[in-house]
């Protein structure tokens, strides 16, 4: 048990808090700013990495890659995304968690706290799939520059194997 | 090369995440397909297409497929490796919060080719929200009949679990992956045997990337003719790109594999500022990275392997001339040295030397005489350990080092940050903190 637990980051062996913030300053959002978010976040909270507020209102970790280079530099607040963040626009959300209002992630539900999170990772599902904005202005820029230029793929063709019991054959 | 929106050709639509949304457009008439055609069938179509699996290494997935023994009596699995982690790729993680049922579709069609009654998709623990998407569909999808017992009345039945990661990059390595949804800690196996023989519980099993399986639904629907018409003899298909970096818009644009970056760049809007880009890679922190004169080589596996690196993941990291190499390389050997499992000792110990020598060079403390013991170093680990992570980690510095001596000799005097000001690579315009 004790060589799992140990093995990956995600199980925390100590209390987190109420919120965990993650700061990527792997390579990429490092250089684009995400150093400066965390030495902003860190100074604001005066906490280092792995370490967490005295309030246990905060928990901050340094955290690596989290699929959203597009979005650099990438925080996340109980591991839901907040894309582009600044040093300004990070310790903004912090003040705004804080003050116990209500924070949207930008690509996903609004903020809960980090054991809900946990239980949606322990069940792989919630009922918040339908709540916040999944899908942003960068996941569409190559779909939007094609609308533009009047780019599209090539068209479908005819059903190359017939299905006539298919119900689903019109498009 | 003009932009093809495939997988990513609905996005705009709200509701595509839902399976009415999905169907709207044309979703699961692929499955329909399939499940009235033969399993071997299905094979051989993926096979005809051309299809290369989108994780990294681009091995033909119909052959793949065809290596899982039939008629063994052993139960057969599906395995996705949704645990995108590569520093730099961030293309499955969007296709599962925007068009989960195309994976979900891909998921039911491989596992009814490859005759699997389960399948598994492993996600990455720090993306709940594509965790409750992916969830999300397989639920709807599992409502509607198209999982569970006798789909579409056609006696194949297959059950969908989605599971969640613990946050380790290596558990992106397949077996490592199994190992992991085994309950263990994720460290990868010796192969032979491979997991088409030996997976998952010790059974025949299949393993691919998120892109890859989401690919199947529009080859099987459009048919193998129609998807050739993308890209090259040995690169056939299309390709969700992920730009990032210095570029005025990042972010997802999809194309026919052979597109070149400089056409890439175009249509993200150049490079921010206009400044020059500096150096870039093609698909992850894994391959070596390539510079402004490699911008006009074709997207494809076979070109940018004759360049000397790896297509990847296809998702180019774009860097301008405000970028200290040496800072880049040092930040990926601090992310290899965290993630290297422990389990192969030139990884485990090699990647903590790289790491501690790099560091003294970005502080300006490097020496010509560790320029070399950098390169010997990485020759102790490259091919030296049971996974890639170890090659991997051998990777950035010998590339960096060939393009970019001089910054490694001006390393050994003065600190990067002192030759390169960290804000001046700030996307954003805010005075830094520091």
């Amino acid at each position: 048990m004790t060589a799992v637990a140990t093995f990956y980051t995600m199980y925390k062996r100590r209390p987190v808090g109420k919120h965990h913030i993650g700061v990527c300053t792997n390579t990429l959002c490092a250089l684009l700013g995400g150093d400066a978010v965390y030495d902003a976040i860190a100074e604001h909270l005066g906490v280092g990495h792995n370490e967490p507020t005295a309030d246990g209102e905060f928990f901050l970790e340094r955290i690596e890659c989290q699929a959203a280079c597009t979005h650099a530099p990438v925080m996340t607040v109980d591991w839901e995304f907040m894309d582009d963040v600044t040093p300004t626009t990070a310790v903004d959300v912090l003040d705004r968690l804080e003050r116990g209002e209500e924070v949207w992630s930008t690509r996903g539900p609004r903020i809960r706290n980090f054991d809900a999170t946990e239980r949606t990772l322990a069940f792989a599902s919630d009922d918040l799939a339908t709540e916040g904005n999944s899908v942003d202005a960068k996941m569409l820029a190559g779909l939007t520059v094609a609308a533009e230029l009047g780019m599209s793929a090539p068209a479908i063709p005819a059903p190359s194997i017939p299905a006539p019991s298919s119900p689903a054959q019109e498009n | 090369m003009t932009l093809t929106p495939v997988i990513t050709e609905h996005w705009n639509d709200p509701t595509l995440y839902t399976l009415d949304g999905y169907r709207s457009h044309g979703g699961y008439r692929a499955l329909a397909t399939a499940l009235k055609s033969d399993p071997d069938a299905v094979i051989a179509t993926v096979k005809d297409s051309g299809l290369r699996g989108r994780g990294g290494a681009g091995f033909p997935t119909g052959l793949k497929w065809s290596f899982v023994p039939q008629n063994d009596g052993k139960p057969h699995y599906l395995v996705v490796n949704a645990d995108e982690s590569e520093p730099g790729a961030c293309k499955d993680i969007p296709i599962m919060m925007a068009n989960p049922h195309a994976l979900v579709e891909g998921v039911i069609i491989t596992s009814f080719a490859i005759r699997a009654n389960h399948a598994f998709i492993y996600i990455r623990g720090e993306v709940p929200n594509a965790i409750r998407k992916v969830a999300f569909a397989v639920e709807q999808a599992r409502a509607a009949g198209l999982i569970g017992k006798n789909i579409l009345g056609s006696g194949f039945d297959l059950e969908i679990v989605v599971h969640s990661g613990a946050g380790a990059y290596i558990c992106g390595e397949e077996t490592a992956l199994l190992d992991s949804l085994e309950g263990y800690r994720g460290q990868p196996r010796l192969k032979p045997p491979f997991p088409a023989v030996a997976g998952l519980y010790a059974s025949p099993t299949v393993i691919n990337n998120v892109e890859t399986i989401a690919n199947i639904p529009y080859i099987i629907d459009r048919g193998v003719d129609w998807f050739r018409q993308f890209g090259t003899e040995k690169s056939p298909g299309f390709k969700v790109f992920a730009v990032s970096g210095h570029v005025n818009r990042p972010g997802i644009y999809e194309a026919p594999l052979g597109i070149t970056m400089r056409e890439l760049l175009e249509y993200a809007g150049g490079m921010r500022g206009g400044v020059d880009v500096k150096f870039w890679l093609p698909g992850g922190s894994s391959v070596p990275m390539l510079t402004a004169e490699h911008l006009d080589i074709p997207m494809t596996y076979e070109d940018m392997a004759a360049a000397g690196t790896m297509l990847g993941t296809g998702t180019p990291m774009v860097f301008d001339s405000t970028v200290s190499v040496v800072k880049a390389v040092t930040r990926w050997l601090e992310f290899y040295k965290h993630e290297s499992c422990g389990k192969c000792t030139p990884c485990r110990e090699g990647t903590y030397w790289i790491t501690g020598v790099l560091e003294k060079f970005e502080h300006g403390h490097g020496s010509q005489e560790e320029v070399e013991t950098l390169t010997h170093l990485c020759n102790q680990i490259a091919g030296r350990s049971f996974c890639a992570l170890g090659d991997a980690a051998a990777t950035p510095y010998p590339a960096a080092l060939k393009y970019f001596r001089d910054e490694f000799d001006a390393a050994t005097h003065t600190p990067v940050d002192e030759t390169f000001d960290p804000r001046a690579s700030y996307v954003f315009a805010e005075a830094a903190a520091r």
